[in-house]
């Protein structure tokens, strides 16, 4: 199926999970916040949050700024 | 001590984390600068970065102000808000809506009304604003727990050219009142602590130093002589002299 990750256009397998894209991607790793469809899941539901075709995911971290 | 919605910091000075050139001076100048509270911002997060930043920040026991750099409106602010708290851990804010990249002046209609859906979300709200007493008031009767007014332009380094607004915010307002944006100098926070402001944040001039750990002590040094002026109660001006020693005749006398 198809999704959105930030902006680009991605094959993604039927049933994957939100966590499963993330560590796919991103790998383990502090700071993030992930919206799905502009709404920002918790990190502790992404394991049970399942991908949907035509899901748009967002993906941020914290970086320096003043 | 500075207290913010019951958090109290022995530091009066608060530091961004943009524009160094290395991670590690920015850790650095940070410790010199004995800050307690920093600023970051959010960004997509590109396949394979590592984090640098944020695991070094929360382990060194800062408290995080997320910003909301980049929203343009109240409704990106509310939402980049509501990332940043799920990324970083936390609830406070540095609440800003810029525009306009050229100028990066807030947007006091779009601040205030994010402010209050914020607020209303249970978010210590501390936002950046103009030099405008009227909209801090405002501000605070809204519920945020701090006001950052400008100094000036940010990243421009041209001081307190807000000063006489500055002194209308510190004199009314009820919640802390940290000058943001603009200071450029060590001289410029000592200023803004001897006007009376709670804590100015200070990014720019520290990160663009040539030495930032040296000039992050700087601004530590300034920001406590500040602040010991202030509650010190400085000596008022006047336009006419007043003789600091006795005005005798002595030398006169001792003429034959």
């Amino acid at each position: 199926m198809v999704i959105c990750l930030n902006g680009l256009t991605q094959q993604y397998p039927e049933q994957g999970t939100l966590q499963a894209l993330i560590e796919q991607h991103y790998g383990a790793r502090p700071g993030m916040a992930v919206a799905l469809n502009n709404e920002v899941i918790p990190a502790s539901a992404w394991a049970t949050t399942e991908v949907k075709p035509r899901d748009r995911i967002d993906v941020f971290q914290a970086v320096a700024g003043g | 001590m500075l207290t913010i919605a019951n958090r109290r910091f022995k530091s009066r000075l608060l530091t961004g984390t943009g524009k160094f050139g290395h991670h590690q001076t920015m850790l650095a100048a940070l410790k010199a600068s004995g800050t307690e509270l920093v600023t970051l911002a959010l960004r997509r997060l590109e396949p394979g970065e590592r984090d640098v930043l944020f695991a070094p920040l929360s382990q060194a026991g800062y408290q995080l102000l997320p910003n909301t750099s980049g929203a343009r409106t109240a409704a990106e602010a509310v939402q980049a808000a509501r990332l940043a708290r799920e990324a970083m851990g936390t609830h406070w804010l540095k609440l800003e809506i810029h525009p306009d990249p050229r100028w990066l002046m807030p947007d006091p209609v779009e601040t205030l009304a994010a402010a209050e859906q914020l607020v209303r979300e249970g978010f210590v709200v501390l936002p950046y604003v103009h030099a405008d007493p009227v909209l801090c008031k405002r501000l605070e009767e809204v519920g945020c727990a701090a006001v950052m007014p400008l100094g000036s332009p940010i990243g421009s380094n041209q001081g307190l050219q807000s000063r006489v607004f500055l002194q209308i915010i510190i004199e009314q307002s009820q919640v802390p009142v940290i000058v943001d944006a603009g200071i450029g100098a060590p001289s410029d926070a000592t200023l803004a602590m001897e006007l009376g402001a709670d804590a100015v944040l200070v990014n720019t001039a520290i990160a663009s130093a040539q030495d930032p750990v040296a000039m992050a002590r700087a601004f530590q040094d300034a920001v406590q002589a500040g602040r010991q002026a202030f509650e010190a109660g400085l000596a008022g001006q006047r336009l006419d002299a007043s003789a600091s020693s006795p005005l005798t005749d002595f030398l006169m006398e001792q003429q034959p």
